[in-house]
């Protein structure tokens, strides 16, 4: 992470106790703009704007239901669908806490190291890539269900995002 | 609560019943919350729970606590009475419903948590309200942000600068995906919503930030809801603004939380901050009240405000431990007073004795028009720094020294001057008697200043050294005997000065102490007397 905004973004997200990362915009080629296609008007607008490139999830059923919302350093989507409730964001604002060691997830994402763990029967995967710090979660209607009985299922959805763009690289 | 309870009267000069009950009920309240209160430090798991991580850091700082109402108690679901790996006793056992708080971060868990020292560990803190009843307590949001998820179980809020707020097991769940919420807006009420198998009632809270080295983890939130709980838990200071006039402006206010301290004041006009006052006068009708005396405020009015026009005036105690401001009663009140007549002589000042003098803008300028300004006589400029005596057989007897005279100074005089007992240098009466005595000091400082920046110090026309020279702008013009001038005494040269007797009583040392005191208090020293903001 570097501790100066990249040129053209705005630096006035910087605060005292945040640091904004230089963000590394995918290249064009990558954009899924099927994927980006399939996402509400509101949605779509969202991603325009996005300080952030935007990883989605890619399955059409996941992509009906998504909604993207964005934050001054920040971009979040929620998805509720056949009884999961999917939560992935990513934000370029890290707080330097004093006395906090830097540290590598023993999981892999996305070919990047990254933290996995349960919280009240909700998974989630956090890593950086971009110079983005990501998280996804997967929350079970019913937490004893298979799919929220180990990581597989979270760890299938990260294997399966699709990045749509964002203000610094537009579809 | 007590704003519900403000009442209209101006100018009421001692404490009315509304006043009364608001202190009687906030006094009471407040005591008794803020002697409960306590907690066990940060990392202090209960034994065989884990190994808790030891960390004074506010990794959320100014968050406002999550449940609407006090008390509320943090604790461990599991490994507390009820929980599933705690002692006999059920959920609602007294024992959960009690102070002190306890840390359940980094308890143990099986799964990834960089910051926990097992390197594993629960994620969040677990909160009971303050009774043992589902879906009655409301919970509200730590911050303003965006709901980002809502789950069968969970809601999450997204603050600004991307750190994320996570409510657990909530039921009547008020808000929806996308939705902007204001800090302390309800969201939900706590419950024990745990899709479809409950846990115990109570709401579990994590605070969720991309920490740089790390990444998007859990960081302990247990020292971010003690901050935030003493927050809740702190009583907002009392007071009012009981006089606003054209002579003065009147009140008292403490702080129920630390009512043996002194409480500043901060005062507004027409929406600016302008000045603070200390709330630390004695006053014998507040000594049972409140159960300490020296709490009352009084002042002058600001000659800043004495244009004519309508101000508003707004008093607001300075909550010593949270900084917070709260608007005392009876406030904000409108204050209209005419122009000041202008009378006497003007007398040069510069920044120098400005700052020296203590003078304020806020308090002593008058607003005045330039032909009234120059239609005024000179006198001598001010002195550089102000000299007091005091005799030595009673030093409630004052005198400044000015252009070789002594003026008296009684005690209202020395109080609106800001001049201290401290102040003043002792000194016989039969040096005293040496020294000529002219007209009293005036009772209170005016100032008046030119467009073009030009200040001076309005001053009685009767025994000033220099005055006369009306309508000249040359302040050391001073040979004119103008009709302003009814007496100009003892100038320069005339007759000796007996000012040599003082010189050796130490009254130059005293200048020079006066003028490093001076420039102390314009550094930032504390001050007891009304300042400018």
């Amino acid at each position: 992470m570097s501790d100066r905004p990249r040129g053209g973004q705005a630096a006035d997200d910087r605060t005292a106790d945040t640091v904004a990362g230089a963000v590394r915009w995918p290249a064009a080629g990558t954009l899924d703009r099927i994927a980006f296609a399939r996402l509400d008007e509101s949605s779509r607008d969202a991603v325009r704007t996005s300080p952030v490139p935007v990883l989605v999830l890619r399955e059409p059923a996941l992509l009906a239901v998504t909604r993207v919302m964005t934050g001054p350093a920040w971009y979040a989507i929620a998805a509720r669908e056949g009884g999961l409730t999917i939560s992935l964001g990513g934000t370029r604002l890290a707080h330097p806490h004093p006395g906090v060691a830097p540290a590598r997830g023993r999981s892999i994402v996305r070919g990047e190291p990254a933290f996995v763990t349960q919280n009240e029967a909700i998974w989630s995967a956090s890593w950086l890539e971009n110079g983005v710090a990501y998280v996804l979660e997967v929350e079970c209607d019913t937490p004893s269900e298979p799919r929220c009985a180990d990581e597989r299922t979270l760890l299938g959805l990260t294997a399966a995002l699709s990045y749509v763009g964002g203000a610094g690289g537009q579809p | 609560m007590i704003r519900a309870c403000r009442a209209a009267a101006i100018g009421a000069s001692s404490l009315t019943p509304t006043v009364v009950a608001a202190l009687l009920v906030g006094t009471l309240a407040s005591h008794a919350r803020a002697a409960e209160f306590s907690y066990l430090p940060p990392g202090d798991l209960i034994e065989g729970s884990g190994d808790g991580r030891i960390d004074d850091h506010v990794y959320a700082a100014g968050i406002r606590f999550p449940m609407e109402k006090t008390p509320a108690f943090a604790n461990s679901q599991v490994y507390n009475a009820g929980g599933f790996l705690g002692p006999a006793g059920g959920q609602c056992d007294d024992s959960n419903y009690s102070y002190p708080w306890r840390d359940n971060y980094c308890e143990t868990r099986s799964w990834d948590m960089p910051l926990c020292p097992a390197g594993t560990g629960h994620q969040g803190q677990d909160i009971r309200a303050a009774t043992c009843e589902k879906d009655v307590h409301w919970v509200v949001a730590a911050t303003d942000g965006t709901i980002t998820s809502i789950g069968s179980y969970s809601v999450y809020l997204t603050a600004a600068d991307g750190t994320r707020y996570d409510y657990l097991h909530m039921g009547s769940v008020q808000v929806a995906v996308g939705e902007k919420v204001k800090r302390g807006q309800q969201l939900g009420r706590v419950s024990n919503e745990f899709g479809g198998t409950p846990t115990s009632i109570h709401l579990h809270f994590n605070i969720r930030q991309n920490v740089q080295g790390l990444g998007s983890v859990y960081v302990p939130p247990y020292l971010s809801l003690v901050a935030a709980y003493e927050v809740l838990v702190d009583s907002p200071p009392l007071g009012a603004l009981e006089v606003a006039d054209c002579t003065r402006l009147r009140g008292y206010a403490y702080d129920p939380d630390t009512p043996d301290l002194p409480l500043e004041v901060e005062v507004a006009a027409d929406g600016e901050p302008r000045a603070t006052v200390s709330a630390n006068e004695p006053r014998e009708d507040l000594c049972e009240l409140v159960g300490a005396c020296d709490h009352g405020f009084e002042a002058l009015s600001p000659y800043s405000l004495f244009d004519g026009a309508a101000h508003e005036l707004r008093f607001s105690a300075v909550d010593a431990e949270s900084g917070l401001r709260h608007e005392l009663l009876e406030s904000p009140q409108v204050f209209t007073c005419e122009s000041v007549a202008l009378a006497g002589v003007r007398r040069p000042i510069d920044a120098i004795v400005e700052n020296a003098w203590s003078f304020s803008p806020f308090w002593d300028e008058a607003p005045a028009g330039e032909a009234d300004i120059v239609a005024l006589p000179f006198a001598e400029p001010l002195d550089e720094a102000p000299r007091l005596v005091a005799l030595a057989s009673d030093p409630t007897l004052q005198w400044l020294l000015d252009g070789g005279a002594r003026r008296s100074v009684d005690a209202a005089t020395a109080k609106a001057w800001r001049f201290r007992a401290s102040d003043a240098q002792p000194i016989e009466a039969s040096a005293l008697d040496a020294v000529p005595e002219r007209a009293p000091w005036p009772a209170r400082p005016l100032i008046i200043r030119r467009p073009s920046g030009e200040a001076y110090l309005l001053d009685v026309a009767e025994g000033i050294v220099g005055a006369g020279g009306s309508g000249t702008d040359d302040p050391t013009d001073r040979t004119g005997g103008g009709a302003g001038c009814a007496c100009a005494v003892g100038s320069r040269g005339r007759s000796p000065s007996p000012f040599g007797a003082l010189a050796a009583l130490g009254i130059t040392a005293t200048l020079l102490r006066r003028r490093d005191l001076r420039r102390a208090a314009s550094e930032g020293s504390p001050r007891s007397e009304p300042r400018s903001g």
